[in-house]
């Protein structure tokens, strides 16, 4: 009997080992480009298509990045700040409509099953391919005269969002005791009082996942936004694409730009992780 | 041939002690009870036994091999789950099959095991059934028939009572009981119920916060609890507890509590409680040694009834005695009702004294009939 | 009286509510999946605002159907679907059950894994065409190093779409990860311990037990991206840009170019239609693989 179980013990220790492999693969294989991205971004002019690539830079600088925005030909700045205020208003504003949306389709009782239906509906348009509507909304857009516009794109982003929003809050909203709210409308407090008095705070660990969901979507979105930004309202991804366009050959710039939009990723990601994988996994584990 | 024996067996969670340096053996064939309330210990004890956690000291041996380290897999015991853990994409033949399986037994022999086992407990038709789709009852006995199979040297049942409703409970009691008898198997079982440990175990083992208060007979623990603890959790309704102290005169020895004061037989002598003397004790009376039959004599107990529970074959009586509150069990329906004033016999031959602080037991009826028999 | 009242103003106030929802949703998805179910059946032209539309039936869904170019944009589509998503359910399954822990280490592990999916994909793919660049890209310099020839990653036909697939498994994979981290950290552990005490290995509590019990969300997860898949855009833009020639042309790529370069509305709005078709398909199929495979575990 000794000897069986060492074997056991053998490959329990492999696995252990085998395990290890794994992890440190696996994390190779996601910083590591990461950090070439980075490390290209630092390079002189000299140095960036050298055959065979440079790994340590011989000099480093951070002029590519002065570059992108000090060029005046390059709107790195304009497509930095749009994508800043794209994403907070188009989150704030899914946040907030779909929370009220939300707790409207959890509490509101109407004949023939209406509600259930509605909220049914707002969950499966979240699931269709966005190239269906591209176009469609491409042309309502510029028969409202509102092309390459921030508010064309964050309404869209906004309908991006809200079926997932919507979605989290239902399922928050259902966790929370029903005596509270029924005790306060027994004290006399109205439907709006009681969504921001009392619901509001209780959901907030909901609405921030909803929010960081929503904010992650609309940082990196493309095919919407391209079809919509022609010069001003061009997003970060866009600008990454046209640059790829005009300038393929300035690894330098170029990288950098990769760089300013995968550091606050990753900084968000830090901070965040907790509520994220509860955001992403909710999903998946109902089913 | 399959003895455990744990040996100064500890197991901690950081600081907290799950199981505090435990002696223990269950011999061959022997059915030994693990009980306790919750959080004693007696789960993380069974765990280690069956390998789920690695013990923080001590060892434990199956068989004289030390087992401590062994994977589960090679120790050849079985578990019984409070939650049943049937694999729940799998029918109940796979249920059993399985374990036969990875060892890789051949096709004959797992149908013979299987059949078997699932005639023996009655569930031979619900063989290509979900769990899912199961009673309580049933899924339990699909769990004995999984440990069954494996004709395993130990069984490890973890209150496999527990979630089923009461009737079922009594019922499975007596079908565990037989069944292991069959099966002359050794049991470890693990209940916080104290009747289920009363009637199916050979040996009883009463463990608190960690540490084993005390081994033995189901009739040892009830007549020679070694301490205040086990005297009250063996015994249902549980034993009334009294302050008092100890009065003598001349030979005669008088527990003295404050609403009344009994003889103690003759056979207890001054010398023997000669230590107790002036000190506070507690005199400990099981309801069923409270009698309505009282003679008026100085040892009566008088109060008043304050609740009458009558259960059909027994009566419960809520007994004020003043400044306590005494529970007394009488056979049959007695016909007291609440307010009514009551004389109370006690059985002197079944009076238990602990000391205060340490909860020792100073007295029991077992030691009396010793010392009965000693006189 | 005052109770009808009640509940009456509260229904009101609370469609109310709803009402900002409707409206977005209204212009974001409504009208749009309207307007493209009537493009999809009529002759439309962008130049003179629809003025001379007609309705033509199911003949832009035929045009769609024989346009040799579409139909191989599908088969493209589909070669990449089945190898991503199958290499990402292998390697997804594989480090999750290697990540699943409650320690700091392993949550930091599993946020640090999770980084790539939320990079935007133009992003990756500009990242991953400058690493698999032939001559000055850092993975084929790497290569030579242990002696290994140049490949031709994105610029030659034959290995354009593997490398393709290679970038969406660096992008995509951390979803399917996370996902069944979350499944099998949520598997009843009790079944687990009882297998162990069966005697089984562990390989053989994966395989038995676990796995069987993960079906559920792995197809959760198979849907996602082999539907996902057929959606994606990001990355082929910025490394391939469909080419070279045709052979990274998939299906979203394709449309989105017709759309937004050549114009042909009509067109892409009956192939999208025809795509949503097509994923419903995907879904029952796959429903009904899983619940066939199901009952066979059960039995054995």
């Amino acid at each position: 009997m000794q000897s069986v179980y060492i074997r056991a013990q053998i490959g329990e220790w492999l696995f252990t080992f085998f395990r290890a492999v794994v992890i440190v693969l696996s994390l190779l294989f996601v910083i590591l480009p990461l950090i070439w991205l980075f490390i290209n971004s630092i390079k002189i002019p000299l140095e960036w298509l050298s055959i065979p690539p440079v790994i340590v830079p011989s000099k480093i600088t951070f002029e590519n990045y002065v570059q992108l925005f000090a060029d005046p030909n390059s709107d790195a700045l304009l497509c930095l700040k749009n994508s800043v205020i794209i994403t907070l208003a188009a989150t704030a504003l899914s946040v907030f409509i779909g929370s009220l949306a939300a707790y409207s389709l959890t509490h509101l009782k109407l004949p023939f099953k209406i509600v259930p239906f509605i909220a049914g509906m707002v969950l499966l348009l979240g699931f269709y391919p966005k190239i269906t509507s591209v176009i469609p909304y491409f042309v309502v857009m510029k028969n409202l005269g509102l092309m390459d516009t921030q508010m064309a794109i964050i309404i869209a982003f906004v309908g991006l969002n809200l079926p997932t929003t919507v979605w989290l809050m239902i399922t928050f909203y259902e966790e929370l005791p029903k005596e509270i709210e029924q005790s306060a409308m027994l004290d006399g407090c109205g439907p709006w009082g009681r969504f921001y008095k009392i619901v509001l705070p209780l959901a907030l660990p909901g609405m921030v996942v909803a929010a960081i969901l929503s904010a992650l979507l609309c940082w990196i979105e493309f095919m919407i936004a391209s079809s919509l930004a022609i010069v001003n309202a061009k997003t970060l991804p866009i600008a990454v694409s046209a640059y790829l366009q005009d300038k393929g050959m300035h690894w330098g710039p170029m990288s950098a730009l990769g760089t300013l939009t995968v550091v606050p990723v990753i900084i968000f990601c830090v901070f965040v992780q907790k509520y994220l994988v509860r955001g992403l996994t909710f999903g998946a584990i109902k089913e | 041939m399959a003895t455990v024996r744990m040996v100064n067996l500890s197991k901690y969670f950081g600081k907290v002690g799950a199981v505090k340096g435990l002696n223990l053996v269950a011999e061959d064939k022997q059915f030994l009870t693990l009980l306790g309330p919750s959080g004693c210990g007696k789960s993380t004890t069974l765990n280690m036994i069956a390998g789920l956690e690695l013990p923080t000291d001590g060892e434990i041996y199956l068989d004289d091999a030390l087992i401590n380290k062994m994977p589960p897999a090679y120790r050849n015991v079985a578990m019984v789950f409070q939650t049943y853990a049937l694999y729940p994409h799998m029918n109940v033949w796979n249920n059993m099959a399985f374990a036969l399986r990875i060892h890789k037994e051949p096709k004959e022999v797992i149908d013979r095991k299987v059949n078997g086992a699932a005639t023996m407990l009655g569930i031979a038709n619900l063989l290509d059934r979900r769990p899912r789709e199961l009673s309580g009852g049933q899924r339990q006995r699909v769990a004995l028939g999984r440990a069954i199979v494996r004709d395993p040297k130990v069984f490890l049942l973890d209150e496999p009572l527990s979630n089923l409703d009461a009737a079922l409970r009594l019922q499975m009691r007596a079908e565990l009981k037989l069944l292991f008898d069959r099966l002359q198997a050794t049991v470890i079982y693990v209940t916080h119920d104290q009747a289920e440990a009363m009637t199916m175990s050979d040996k009883v083992a009463i463990l608190k916060d960690g540490v084993l208060q005390q081994v033995g007979s189901p009739l040892e623990i009830y007549y020679r609890p070694v301490n205040r603890f086990v005297a009250g959790f063996v015994g249902s309704p549980k034993m009334n507890s009294v302050t008092c102290t100890l009065r003598a005169e001349g030979e005669a020895i008088f527990v003295r509590t404050a609403d009344f004061e009994l003889s103690l037989p003759e056979k207890t002598s001054a010398s023997r409680l000669a230590s107790q003397f002036g000190r506070e004790l507690v005199l400990g009376i099981r309801p069923e040694d409270l009698h309505l039959d009282a003679i008026e004599n100085a040892s009566t107990i008088r109060g008043k009834a304050a609740v009458v529970e009558h259960l059909g074959s027994d009566t419960i009586i809520l007994l004020d005695t003043g400044s306590q509150m005494l529970t007394l069990v009488a056979q049959g329906s007695a016909t007291v009702r609440p307010g009514e004033n009551l004389s109370v016999r006690v059985d002197k031959d079944r009076i238990y004294l602990f000391e205060e602080d340490s909860e020792k037991a100073v007295l029991t009826p077992e030691l009396l009939s010793v010392w009965g028999g000693a006189a | 009286m005052v109770k009808r009242k009640f509940w009456i103003s509260e229904t009101i106030l609370l469609m109310l509510f709803l009402i900002p929802l409707l409206l977005v949703l209204g212009i974001t998805d409504l009208y749009p999946l309207a307007f493209s179910t009537f493009l999809s059946t009529t002759s439309w032209d962008l130049i003179d605002r629809g003025a001379s539309a007609e309705w033509v039936g199911l003949r832009n869904f035929l045009t769609v159907l024989r346009d040799p170019i579409f139909v191989d944009s599908f088969k493209t589509s589909l070669k990449f679907s089945l190898g991503a998503t199958a290499a990402e359910l292998v390697l997804g399954l594989i480090v999750a059950y290697m990540v699943v822990g409650e320690s700091k280490v392993m949550r930091a592990v599993r946020t640090i894994l999770l980084i790539p999916m939320f990079i935007p994909g133009v992003v990756v793919g500009t990242m991953w065409r400058m690493m698999l660049n032939v001559n000055a890209g850092i993975v084929n310099h790497l290569l030579s190093v242990v002696g290994i020839p140049p490949l031709s990653w994105f610029s030659a036909p034959d290995t354009a779409l593997v490398s393709t697939i290679l970038v969406d498994i660096w992008y995509s994979t951390p979803f399917v990860m996370i996902i069944l981290v979350a499944g099998i950290t949520t598997l009843p552990g009790d079944p687990v311990r009882a297998a162990m005490i069966d005697g089984a290995s562990r390989w053989q509590i994966f395989r038995y037990i676990m796995l069987p019990l993960l079906a559920p969300i792995l197809t959760v997860a198979t849907l996602f991206r082999f539907i996902g898949s057929f959606f994606v855009l990001d990355h082929i833009y910025t490394t391939t840009y469909g080419g070279p020639g045709f052979t990274t042309n998939v299906v979203s790529f394709h449309l989105y170019r017709q759309g937004l370069t050549h114009f042909k509305l009509s067109y892409v709005a009956a192939a999208s239609w025809l795509m949503i078709g097509f994923s419903l398909m995907v879904i029952v199929v796959l429903r009904t693989i899983r619940g066939f495979l199901e009952r066979s575990a059960a039995a054995g």
